[in-house]
């Protein structure tokens, strides 16, 4: 980055000085990969992520998104058991005060339809000691 | 002017040799849609009306015809509409 | 379309019901349960893996402000991954590139200058002054472009004219030969003609599932949303999973095994071991539909001719073979015993004969499932002979849930990259530039001269690098991939091409990714529903989308770039005076009028498009899509790669090739299902002019590299659930980056413990080649055994796979992502 700011200023410089003008010549511009370092850097890595114990309900930011886990999200899916239904079943949510499992996942006798067995494919917690990387311009409206 | 909207959904399953008959029997109530209806005899079905008991009168009455094994409610909402 | 407020919740309610039971609605049903917010509904593949969803995205006032699973998509039955629901917001990063930046000094072009702003005349007059030059003085061989399983069908197609037929070089490769050229080799080795025999809806059909490598709880996660309903709703399905470590598809596995880097072979070995020594080979379907050969061994291992792996190998990158008999393949696999096959994987010997039995018992529908474990490995095309190998021995093929299934890894590996034939050998329909046939049938149909196509293939994707880093490949460009990130051997072999002074690098890409950074020119790139497109996903279904929205301005899409950029050269700055001779009136024409404007790509007027928006038709004054896609087309059908027509693709969720008088083809290969197997025949392998299905004898042969007394752990890089490949759409997502921010290193707690280091801790992982910092995670997804190591990919902070080697499946020239041996220190 500072490289980069040294060269545009010599570039003005240099505009300035030798009169020859650019007046159609755009300047450089700052742009940088996501990995905001050279490419031969060994970069330290950042701090690791924390996933909080509770949480509150994360709004949605448009319609049909699976809604976010406000938690950590380690639990158990496998053969013998889906440890999410343990607090939001249809059963258990309004005792654990969890999200209950939207009616779209149930079959008519109110029990989980398996094609909808692995909540972590669709639903992901958030790291809350971590900021997005760029700006997303993305809005529902 | 303002009237109470009811609308519910339903899933029916009819026993398959019955599909089509339960078909015509459900068509045949006021207010009702069927929107679907797998191989397995599985109805997708809305019911309208003014008044929830409008609703469960065709509740019942789809539950009365021969060859439906079970119904279950799905979604239920009531909406005050202005009908232009 | 208005609606009342009534149809509205009327179909809200109809949805809510159809969902619960899984029965798709009318797509009018579906939209009218939107309408409250305006919001406008259409349907689009989804851009990430292979398995080929469908997505309803919603757009209002030009932008696209919601994505939804598509309820009539027969792939996903309406659901979608974390990755597909986010989609909405791939295209709205910060910092989307607007316009074409060239590296500059004092308003000039200059390779250690920096990137400025310039018009897209200026960008690509530039580039084509280079390409011009580069042509005349060193040859077509020293231009090529690396391409992309993500490129739309016409993509390819338009970059395989341009290169082939304009260029006159095959120095064209996509990225999916880092991914799927060994399933390709194992196709056409086993079947001659590629791609599945079978189809997803073997998923609800089959008893048994064996993943072989593959981790589909976060690769395909659709479907293994469906294997998963199968598994938990049938009490006779049983999973097996086989993975070097174990990940989160072990959660529902009833047989889970962990086997040593590459001991894949000797495991497959034993099963047609087994097979063989309990008499369960299906004598009718052997004798009638296949036979035997011994392929030649000790085959290198892809890298440069002077490395002393290939000094060492006595048939380096030799694919022949001889044929044997039954008898003969059988004492071949004999040595492949259970006692040897349980000590050399590590694998506890009861599992592996569970799996076993699962196989030879006629009574158990079995589907294989493999992707990169398989693909990404030195002996990738070996490996997928021997699984088809287990199916043809058994006859389990073909036949609803009997099906040995190649998972894909991008949306359009088959349809693009496959099918179009963008390999540095290929040409549509599974043909090759090698045979003058294929050579003249495509001359034919491009109406350019005879003796246009280059006979000799070109650079693949890893001799790309190698050249670039050795000045014969001078003009590079780079679409719709990012291979500074993704390929192996970074520090070595990618980087040093891509700056070399020699060298010009432009690189195509919505985003400043690593590679475009690393590059001289960068091209702003439209995206996804930005533009029309058509992908072919894993089971041979082809499906397209219309253009929804605008590109923000200044961002052209890869097919308008190439289209535009071929108006630059004239033919007879290009070819030779002796093709020129063959066909005179050409010479004072440009590239364009003789690739696209040629009277059949040009053919089909603008009105012909039903979508609001087509920037590129409009551009050019013609449907250029449709006729790209019909030209292309014609290699296909009454060869068994029949498509349907242009229109139907966007009426339809797709259709499976070859499509024949309307209708798709669900199982290729057999009688009943394939309009292509003739009555009475029952199987037909008729890619192979006997009609029968090859099997190989084939032995286990050692990794390239094992670990050492230094580097004393295997590292295998890979893909996670939440971003796609190198992250440069889903690392911009919020919502997707704080779900996983960063890549770490995944370790046996004890290993860790034995380098001083726990959970959290900064390490130093390095090979040979490189090194990075990550930190370490013992308790995560991922749990390796003792000795291995995993790390994903995605995160261009830690550019992991500066570690691997590049060594590749001598046959198909596919890198082995898997088994690289590293150390990890503490920081």
């Amino acid at each position: 980055m500072k490289k980069l700011l040294t060269a545009v200023a010599m570039l003005f410089m240099l505009n300035a000085c030798s009169g020859q003008q650019a007046a159609t010549q755009a300047d450089p511009v700052n742009i940088a990969s996501l990995g905001q370092s050279e490419i031969t850097d060994v970069r330290a890595a950042d701090v690791a992520p924390t996933y909080p114990k509770r949480g509150k309900s994360i709004e949605r930011t448009f319609v049909h998104q699976p809604p976010l886990i406000p938690h950590k999200a380690g639990y158990p899916i496998n053969l013998k058991k889906n440890s999410c239904m343990n607090c939001h079943s249809p059963a258990k949510a309004k005792r654990m005060k969890a999200t209950e499992i939207d009616a779209s996942h149930l079959l008519a006798d109110s029990k989980l339809n398996k094609h909808y067995y692995n909540c972590t494919q669709c639903h992901v917690p958030q790291a809350d000691n971590k900021q997005p990387l760029v700006e997303n311009y993305f809005s529902a409206q | 002017m303002s009237q109470e909207y009811h609308i519910t959904s339903l899933v029916v399953h009819a026993a398959p040799k019955a599909i089509s008959q339960v078909e015509s029997q459900i068509n045949a109530l006021t207010g009702t849609d069927i929107h679907a209806v797998t191989e397995q005899g599985k109805f997708v079905i809305t019911l309208e009306g003014e008044t929830q008991t409008s609703i469960l009168d065709n509740v019942e009455a789809i539950n009365a015809i021969e060859g439906v094994l079970n119904s279950s409610l799905i979604y239920h909402q009531i909406d005050n509409v202005e009908f232009e | 379309m208005s609606i009342s407020r009534r149809e509205f919740l009327k179909a809200n309610a109809a949805v809510a019901a159809a969902t619960a039971v899984g029965v798709t609605l009318p797509v009018k049903l579906v939209e009218a349960a939107e309408q409250k917010d305006d919001i406008k509904w259409d349907k689009a593949p989804c851009r990430f893996c292979g398995v080929g969803c469908s997505v309803l995205v919603g757009t209002k006032n030009g932008k696209v402000v919601a994505t939804q699973g598509d309820p009539e998509s027969p792939v996903n039955k309406g659901l979608n991954c974390i990755k597909g629901y986010f989609l909405s917001k791939i295209m709205y990063g910060k910092d989307r590139l607007t316009t074409p930046l060239l590296r500059m000094t004092d308003g000039k072009y200059d390779k250690e200058g920096e990137f400025t702003p310039v018009s897209w005349d200026t960008a690509l007059d530039t580039m084509a002054e280079k390409w011009k030059h580069t042509l005349k003085t060193k040859g077509p061989t020293a231009v090529g472009m690396f391409g992309s399983g993500q490129w739309t069908i016409w993509e390819g197609y338009a970059a395989s004219k341009l290169h082939k037929a304009g260029f006159l070089t095959n120095n064209l490769d996509p990225n999916a030969r880092h991914c799927m050229a060994s399933a390709v080799g194992g196709f056409m080795r086993t079947f001659g003609i590629d791609e599945p025999m079978g189809c997803y809806d073997d998923l609800e059909a089959a008893d048994h599932f064996v993943l072989w490598g593959a981790n589909m709880a976060e690769m395909h996660p659709i479907l293994w949303a469906r294997l998963s309903d199968r598994r938990l709703s049938s009490p006779t399905s049983r999973v097996h999973v086989l993975s070097t470590f174990q990940n989160r598809s072990f959660d529902l596995a009833d047989n889970a095994m962990v086997f040593r880097p590459q001991t894949d072979l000797v495991i497959l070995n034993y099963i047609a071991n087994y097979i063989i020594e309990n008499d369960a080979v299906n004598k009718e379907f052997v004798s009638k539909h296949t036979r035997f050969v011994l392929g030649t061994t000790d085959i290198g291992y892809g890298l440069r001719p002077e490395h002393p792996l290939e000094q060492k190998a006595k048939n380096p990158g030799k694919g022949s073979s001889t044929p044997i008999s039954f008898d003969e393949y059988a004492k071949f696999v004999s040595t492949y015993t259970l006692e040897y096959t349980a000590k050399m994987s590590g694998v506890e010997p009861e599992k592996l004969e569970e799996m076993a039995k699962a196989y030879a018992d006629p009574n158990i529908k079995v589907m294989s499932l493999w992707t990169m474990g398989i693909n990404q490995h030195t002996r990738g095309v070996w490996a997928n002979n021997m699984l088809y190998n287990i199916h043809l021995l058994t006859g389990k093929i073909a036949t609803p849930g009997n099906s040995p299934f190649s998972l894909t890894g991008q949306p359009s590996a088959c349809g693009t990259a496959r099918e179009v034939g963008t390999f540095s050998h290929r040409l549509p329909a599974d043909m090759v530039v090698k045979n003058p046939k294929h050579r003249a049938i495509t001359e034919k149909l491009w109406q350019v001269p005879a003796g246009t196509i280059p006979p000799k293939p070109g650079y693949h994707a890893v001799l790309q690098s190698r050249m670039l880093k050795d000045g014969k490949l001078n003009c590079y460009w780079t679409m719709c991939t990012n291979n500074v990130q993704a390929g192996a051997n970074i520090n070595e072999e990618i980087l040093p091409g891509f700056r070399n002074p020699e060298n010009f690098i432009v690189v195509s890409d919505p985003y400043p990714t690593v590679s475009a950074m690393a590059a001289d020119l960068i091209l702003p790139t439209a995206m996804w529903v930005e533009k029309e497109g058509a992908y072919g996903n894993a089971e041979r279904r082809t499906h397209m989308w219309h253009q929804q929205v605008k590109p923000p301005e200044g961002a052209k899409s890869d097919l308008w770039q190439l289209v535009e950029f071929s108006k630059r050269f004239k033919v007879s700055e290009v070819w030779p005076s002796e093709l020129i001779a063959k066909q005179p009136d050409l010479a004072d024409k440009t590239l364009y009028d003789v690739l696209f404007a040629n009277g059949e790509v040009n053919k089909f007027p603008t009105s012909d498009c039903k979508a609001e928006l087509n920037d590129e038709s409009e551009a050019f004054g013609f449907y250029l899509q449709k006729g790209l896609f019909e030209e292309y087309a014609q290699f296909g059908r009454g060869h068994a790669h029949d498509l349907a027509d242009f229109d139907t693709y966007h009426e339809t969720r797709g259709l499976r090739w070859p499509v024949v008088n309307g209708k798709e083809t669900l199982r290729r290969f057999v009688e009943g299902s394939d309009p292509y197997v003739k009555a009475g025949e029952g199987f037909n392998f008729y890619g192979k002019p006997d009609g029968k299905a090859v099997i190989f004898a084939l032995p286990y042969e050692p990794a390239a590299e094992e670990p050492n007394e230094e580097f004393d752990l295997w590292l295998s890089t890979g893909r996670v659930l939440e971003h796609w490949h190198t992250g440069s759409m889903t690392a911009r997502v919020p919502e997707l980056h704080r779900a996983y921010p960063d890549a770490q290193i995944f370790l046996h707690p004890e290993d860790a413990k034995a380098r001083g280091v726990k959970r959290g801790d900064e390490v130093l992982v390095t090979s040979p080649r490189g090194e990075i910092k990550t930190r370490v995670e013992t308790k995560g997804r991922n749990k390796p055994p003792r000795g291995v190591a995993f790390m994903p990919f995605f995160d261009a902070r830690q550019l992991v796979n500066k570690l691997l080697l590049d060594a590749t499946d001598p046959l198909s020239k596919e890198t082995d992502f898997k088994k690289c041996p590293v150390k990890v220190t503490k920081v």
